[in-house]
């Protein structure tokens, strides 16, 4: 897999992963003992944070502000293709790219909505 | 949710592995992604336990991620007669465990939701351990289910 793909994708993970921690919901189905403090979850999503960071010193520059401006505008930098159909927009690929044996082995984006894209089959 | 996500073939009632790690994989792997999903999800799962243990006490741990390589919501639940270590929020051995992993947008919100519904569903069993004496996936998907449906 193309290296900055794989990166973009632990990217998309941790920001789902730190909007997961702002829902009172999230925290109270992983706080079923009631043992864990509002401090225990602030030091969870400073470490969230840290890692986030790692990815993003790890990107380069272009495409870390190409990712931040696809997130603002559909609230997500990353979406798979899922039978040929692009999960953000929902454009058919065509079929000469989807047929290819092999995929993801280079950056692509969705020609219609510009979003990075993952080959899921 | 959590009635449509439980599966006999995602039910593994006697994992073999010994720590955190493995029984990870173990999980993962009824899943059938491909190696190269497999190994993204799994970076994913150890960096979420990094930040701190999805061991929620009294034997139950409820690793959880978000990932585009899964295009939907899945569970797979495990049980570990012999306990695993898996530095838990009151140090003990984790018995039962509910893998999570969904798509970073779910329409509906469905991974809060079924992480909301494992939760009542963990918190209704761990006083009785009666999770540990089932002999077959079936049967303990269907005390799951039993469990579940209790309001
Ligand atoms: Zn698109």
């Amino acid at each position: 897999m193309d290296p900055i793909l794989e990166m973009l994708i632990a990217l998309e993970s941790l920001d789902a992963e730190l909007e997961d921690f702002e829902s009172e919901e999230y925290r109270n189905s992983i706080n079923i003992t009631q043992s864990a403090s509002d401090e225990v979850f602030s030091q969870q999503i400073d470490k969230l944070k840290e890692l986030r960071e790692e990815v993003v010193r790890s990107l380069p520059i272009a495409i870390y502000k190409r990712y931040q401006r696809l997130r603002e505008k559909y609230k997500r930098g990353v979406a798979p293709v899922v039978n040929g159909i692009c999960a953000n927009c929902f454009m058919e690929f065509p079929s000469a790219l989807v047929s290819r044996p092999v995929k993801n082995k280079s950056l692509e984006t969705c020609p219609n909505c510009g979003i990075y894209v993952y080959w899921t089959k | 949710m959590f009635a449509q996500l439980l599966r006999e073939d995602r039910v593994i009632i006697d994992l073999k592995a010994k720590d955190k790690e493995e029984v990870l994989q173990e999980l993962l792997s009824v899943l059938n992604l491909k190696p190269e999903q497999e190994k993204i999800v799994l970076e994913q799962l150890k960096k979420r336990e990094a930040i701190g243990s999805t061991g929620v006490g009294r034997g139950v741990a409820i690793p959880h991620t978000r990932s585009v390589v899964v295009d939907d919501v899945q569970l797979v639940v495990g049980v570990s007669k012999g306990g695993i270590d898996f530095q838990s929020l009151d140090g003990k051995p984790v018995h039962l465990f509910f893998l999570l992993i969904a798509p970073p947008q779910d329409l509906g919100a469905r991974y809060l939701i079924t992480l909301g519904e494992i939760a009542n569903v963990a918190r209704k069993v761990v006083s009785t351990k009666e999770y540990l004496n089932f002999e077959t996936s079936k049967e303990l998907m269907e005390y799951l289910m039993k469990i579940y449906r209790e309001a």
